[in-house]
């Protein structure tokens, strides 16, 4: 027996909402390095450094790669970039995180295997993980790459690191690291990337209030006039490449698209907007501007 | 190991997905990630004795104990925890982050006034997606009461959002 149909399913508005939200909510691979790391520690067989790509998304040709070269990788840019860089992913594990932790696991043990069955053979693990493995695809998205602190692949550290002046595509220090940077994040720095400039995140403190300033008066100028509220968009995608309100501004520009008229242009530019942000609670807006509603 | 799991392998599967439903059975978000590593302690600990088949209703019902324990711990201690809402998804502006803590407010306020097998019976089948028999396996009830938990949670959670209305 399955069920009766989910909730998300059957309900809408913000009780489906917030239970999307609740889905979408998953440790980050910086976590479970660290979680991973803790464990390690205590004697529980796992490689940290096998953890930092999302479950599900890794070939085993990338997992032999990531494994063999892992040392070199980190070694190399260890020496390239600046000290810090790395440190989510190669930070020692914190001593609360690691003390904290004994006392009531073994209370937490199941009594005993429920509906336990010994003819099961070990392949068929695959079919009761396969669920899961397909969620965790879902939710590994190329915009992983705009978590700042929480940024744990060394991918995302050459990225932070070189978002001064070079776009992403050029900011590869050594082809060892670059190769390996691509197996963990992904589509994350891939030139095929959707829009990859465009969708960084992080910026500077310096100009937030500009940025603010220049979306308003593109949302503002919207009603009246979307081809200006697309030249303002324009204008931000050029002057804040990794702007703090990307998604704001892509909202905008696929309403003013839709406002002109250019109903394919607004959508492509959608699909890239749910490529690069499969979880963004921008989707419901932007669905309701195809719509036309 | 004759059921041929390792704990890699089942980190690797499902640890990001036992961390969210930690959260969702009431451990504070700034305790999740010590909770995650008690049951992949349990795991370790546990992994000859594991059903491949059962694996992930297994896996939630470690977590049920270890987030009843945890519950139970901030209830004794009467601790505020620093950070009491979950993790949101990386990628939003500030935005739709407040849009978003709202609703997780709301629904994590919902939960709240479950009991802990309610609570359970709806987190595990609305949010992590298990089966209603994985459900009652990790709750290790009858499928019937499974489903009559999950019903009642439901209505509970339905009506406080009613109450709220709509955004």
């Amino acid at each position: 027996m399955n069920g009766p149909q989910r909730l998300l399913e059957t309900e809408s508005g913000s009780l489906a909402e917030a239970l999307k939200q609740a889905r979408s909510q998953m440790a980050d691979d910086a976590k479970l390095a660290q979680i991973a790391s803790d464990l390690a520690r205590q004697g529980v067989p796992l490689d940290p450094n096998a953890i930092p790509a999302a479950a599900g998304k890794w070939s085993v040709g990338a997992k032999v790669l990531a494994g063999t070269c892992g040392v070199l990788v980190l070694v190399t840019l260890g020496a390239l970039l600046r000290p810090g860089s790395i440190k989510t992913a190669t930070a020692p594990p914190s001593a609360a995180a690691s003390t904290a932790i004994a006392p009531g696991a073994r209370a937490a043990e199941p009594p005993d295997q429920p509906g336990r069955d010994s003819r099961q053979r070990p392949g068929q693990t695959a079919q009761a993980e396969a669920e899961p493995a397909e969620r965790s695809d879902e939710a590994a998205p190329a915009p992983e790459a705009t978590a700042s602190a929480q940024s744990a692949s060394p991918a995302l550290a050459v990225e932070h690191d070189t978002a001064e002046a070079r776009p992403a595509s050029e900011s590869r220090p050594s082809s060892a690291a670059s190769l390996a940077a691509q197996t963990r994040s992904g589509s994350a720095i891939s030139p095929a990337a959707p829009a990859p400039d465009s969708f960084r995140a992080p910026s500077s403190a310096a100009g937030k209030e500009d940025e603010i300033a220049l979306l308003k008066d593109a949302r503002a100028a919207l009603a009246a006039s979307p081809a200006q509220a697309l030249a303002l968009t324009e204008r931000h995608r050029a002057d804040y490449p990794r702007g703090a309100l990307v998604q704001e501004r892509e909202l905008i520009a696929i309403t003013a698209l839709a406002r002109l008229g250019q109903s394919s242009n607004a959508k492509q530019r959608a699909d890239r907007f749910r490529k690069a942000y499969p979880r963004s609670a921008y989707l419901t807006q932007i669905d309701r501007v195809l719509a036309g509603r | 190991m004759s059921n041929g799991l390792s704990v890699q392998e089942i980190f690797d599967a499902h640890a990001r997905y036992l961390w969210r439903a930690l959260i969702g059975l009431g451990v504070p978000k700034s305790d999740a990630d010590d909770a995650c590593q008690e049951v992949f302690l349990v795991v370790h600990r546990r992994l000859a004795d594991i059903d491949p088949t059962t694996l992930r209703s297994w896996l939630y019902g470690v977590c049920l104990r270890v987030a009843s324990t945890h519950r139970r711990k901030l209830r004794t201690q009467r601790e505020v925890p620093v950070e009491q809402l979950p993790e949101l998804p990386v990628t939003e502006t500030p935005f739709e982050r407040t849009a978003a803590v709202q609703l997780q407010e709301e629904l994590l306020r919902a939960l709240e006034g479950l009991d802990e097998n309610r609570r359970a019976a709806f987190v595990l089948y609305e949010i992590e997606e298990l089966t209603l028999r994985e459900v009652a396996l990790a709750l290790e009830c009858p499928l019937q009461t499974a489903y009559s938990r999950l019903e009642a949670a439901r209505t509970h959670v339905r009506q406080a959002f009613a109450r709220r209305g709509q955004p």
